[in-house]
């Protein structure tokens, strides 16, 4: 019997209700407020997503003395000149008017000086204190806020609704999306003008991880399957503070990089302070990327403590000082029985962010009509690493610009009939996996995290990629037999094998381009090619699939637009 | 929870439609939080040195910010609790931290809403709104802080 799918007209549909979907629906609606917008949320509307789990705050250009060149440079450095200029100068240079909207439009209280300006705090890899925050807890606060302006704006909400795929017309143009209410297990097609992605990305898929365990990769997926190209995929950050708290689901959780800033210490399992071995200059406040390895290779070395982690020290700052600038990385070690304000807490490397994504210009638009990427889904503005503090900046700032271009293409864009025959055998795809046993969603994904964690983690070689890509291809022909009991409404199992699915293929690729990048770069580290190779490697990896389905990867020449690297490394003497 | 708690019963948060096993339908939550104008409106004119770290509007609203929305104290509430038609300890807490906020214009409008028939008046301080929080914030004060500001709207 074939099955009911319902189907519902939008003129924008959204997918994801972080700081980048829902910046999108408020210049949306200001734009034009007339349009009829859906937004699709996998979880609660704006409470789902990272935006949310934002600590430390926002970078943006504010104080005189600061300028946007700067910032531009050192976005620049901290992603080893990999970023795409177009998309970091756009980011730099929007960030200041969006953190202000957020003030001033949407009422976000962040931290403010005694003479009444905005608070910026230091923050690694930076040349000025340009991050503003609210405490240490500032994506509560800016999506609280937006959520909020989403009450007011009124789109269609589609809660507890994942996207499945892009739904084409019979020529291939973009006609909408496929969706799959988890709540009571139908299926329908949105059809819609213009189709924002903004999912998020998937480092879930590593065994110690910070991101929400939402966030399984499903936009980068579901645009790969319907022949987008990606870039930089190789590129996934890893936060040196991760909490270690044995199997609690807090295991990963960021402890904000503030408290490096703030002068915190690492020390290894035998009590010295090992960043004075790789990094004597900046030590604790080098940047992510560094000090994630360095962690990483104490734990590997066997000079980790008992737990399998480095420690993370500011009690000599003083307990009540410690309280009040980081009283919510304090409760949130007192939950596990630990206190950061007078001892030391285990802490490991943690799977982070993902740099890498859909190809866009400055705009959101991708290579396919109608179709718009921002956030986490999209890759080139933060190059081969991330600077702290132009997470939620991105985010925001290419949210913004997907509503406004939304808006436009909205107008000029008529609504296409989704071709029947990928309709159904993408429902069919999701339903092959329901109402039996067979590979159970979660021991798979154990494994996944295994791999991830092991061969296209801190420290790669040819040897452990090449592994890692033979288990994800075996793993994903398991896939293929994935197995869960019970009935549609609220199969928290059916949609564990549905998210598994969709983070094999994204690790497929990121594999495959580590594989392919042979030096050292940012988060992505070669122990068999240790140095950064400008000469080779100024080029970022494209990757695509084929309608067969098998990976293409190609390289292109990073466009050094507006600033080259004042030093270029080489393997030459 | 103490030292060496062996077991734990959990049960679907209360006050809200179960769905099944532990999800619940938190519309009820997000209708009363939406009935109180949640978003900010930008006022046409803020004074001068409005909200400045330190002052008693700053720490008023800065009391009631953070909530994670996460619907305990709405589960906690007594009034809530027998059915009582009741906006509820988070909707009012969010009202506040508007009305509070000299750069918001909208407190009358707001006002209007808290002090009619689902508003403060339904409370009535047995405060295990602010026990239950998992944050810190403490809604009661928050509606008191309210029914100050009503007053003084009135004079």
């Amino acid at each position: 019997m074939a099955e009911a799918i319902d189907t519902l007209d939008a003129d924008v549909v959204i997918v994801g209700s972080g700081g980048a979907g829902l910046m999108c629906l408020l210049h949306l609606a200001r734009r034009a407020p007339w349009l009829d917008v859906t937004l699709v949320s996998k979880g609660a509307v704006g409470r789902s997503g990272c935006t949310r789990m934002v600590q430390g705050g926002y970078n943006a250009v504010l104080d005189p003395r600061d300028s946007l060149e700067l910032h531009f440079a050192d976005t620049l450095e901290g992603g080893a000149y990999l970023n795409d200029q177009d998309l970091a100068w756009t980011l730099v240079r929007d960030a200041p008017s969006i953190v202000k909207e957020l003030e001033e439009v949407c009422g976000c209280a962040f931290d403010r000086t005694a003479d009444n300006r905005l608070h910026q705090k230091k923050f690694a890899g930076q040349s000025f204190d340009r991050t503003v925050h609210r405490g240490d807890l500032t994506g509560i606060e800016i999506m609280a806020r937006l959520r909020d302006q989403a009450l007011r704006i009124r789109p269609r909400e589609l809660e507890d609704v994942r996207a499945l795929d892009l739904a084409l017309d019979a020529s291939g143009e973009v006609a909408g999306l496929i969706v799959l209410d988890i709540a009571s297990g139908r299926f329908a097609v949105v059809r819609a003008r213009v189709v924002v992605v903004a999912t998020g990305g998937s480092a879930t898929m590593y065994r110690i991880a910070a991101p929400a365990r939402e966030k399984t990769g499903d936009g980068i997926a579901m645009c790969m399957r319907a022949g987008l190209h990606v870039r930089d995929m190789e590129m996934l950050q890893f936060h040196p503070t991760g909490l270690l708290a044995g199997d609690s689901l807090l295991t990963g959780a960021v402890l904000e990089e503030g408290l490096r800033g703030a002068g915190a210490y690492l020390y290894n399992g035998n009590g010295e302070r090992f960043m004075e071995r790789y990094d004597p200059q900046r030590l604790e406040r080098s940047t992510r990327d560094v000090v994630a390895r360095s962690s990483y290779l104490e734990i590997i070395e066997g000079r980790g403590t008992a737990g399998g982690g480095v420690l993370l020290d500011i009690s000599h700052l003083g307990a009540a000082e410690v309280e009040r600038q980081f009283g919510g990385m304090v409760s949130r070690t007192r939950l596990i029985g630990r206190d950061l304000a007078r001892e030391p807490v285990e802490v490991s490397p943690t799977a982070h962010f993902q740099m890498g994504g859909v190809l866009i210009d400055s705009d959101c638009r991708t290579t396919a009509a109608g179709l718009l990427v921002a956030g986490e889904d999209a890759g080139g503005a933060h190059g081969a690493n991330r600077l702290g503090g132009n997470g939620v900046a991105e985010s925001t700032v290419f949210g913004a610009r997907a509503g406004a271009a939304a808006a436009e293409l909205a107008s000029e864009r008529p609504l296409r009939n989704p071709d029947r025959e990928r309709v159904h055998a993408s429902v069919e795809r999701a339903l092959g996996a329901l109402g039996h046993n067979g590979v159970d969603p979660d021991a798979l994904l154990i494994e996944l995290k295994d791999v991830m964690w092991n061969d296209c983690g801190l420290v790669r070689c040819r040897e452990g990629l090449l592994s890692g890509a033979r288990a994800i291809e075996e793993m994903r022909d398991r896939a293929s037999s994935l197995g869960v009991p019970g009935s549609r409404e609220w199969n928290v199992g059916w949609q564990k094998a549905l998210d598994v699915v969709n983070q094999l293929e994204v690790a497929e690729v990121m594999v495959a381009s580590a594989l392919a990048r042979e030096e050292s770069r940012g988060a992505h580290y070669r122990v068999d090619h240790p140095t950064r190779r400008d000469d080779e490697w100024l080029r970022y990896l494209v990757a695509s699939r084929t309608d067969g389905g098998d990976l293409e990867l190609e390289t292109r020449p990073v466009r050094l637009t507006r600033r080259a690297p004042p030093t270029r490394y080489a393997d030459v003497p | 929870m103490p030292y060496g708690t062996a077991a734990v019963r959990v049960e679907p948060l209360a006050g809200l439609p179960v769905i099944r096993d532990l999800v619940v339908d938190a519309k009820p939550f997000w209708a009363e939080w939406a009935s109180v104008k949640p978003w900010f409106v930008p006022a046409e004119h803020v004074p001068d040195g409005a909200m400045a770290p330190g002052s008693r509007e700053a720490v008023l609203v800065d009391s009631a910010l953070g909530c994670i929305s996460c619907g305990v104290c709405h589960a906690s509430c007594d009034i809530v609790q027998v059915g009582g038609d009741f906006l509820g300890p988070a909707a009012l807490n969010r009202a506040l931290a508007l009305v509070a906020d000299p750069r918001d214009g909208a407190a009358d409008e707001r006002l209007r809403v808290v002090g009619g028939r689902r508003g403060l008046d339904r409370c009535h301080y047995v405060q295990s709104c602010g026990s239950a929080c998992p944050v810190g914030i403490d809604p009661s004060r928050s509606i008191a802080a309210l029914r100050r500001l009503r007053i003084r709207s009135r004079g």
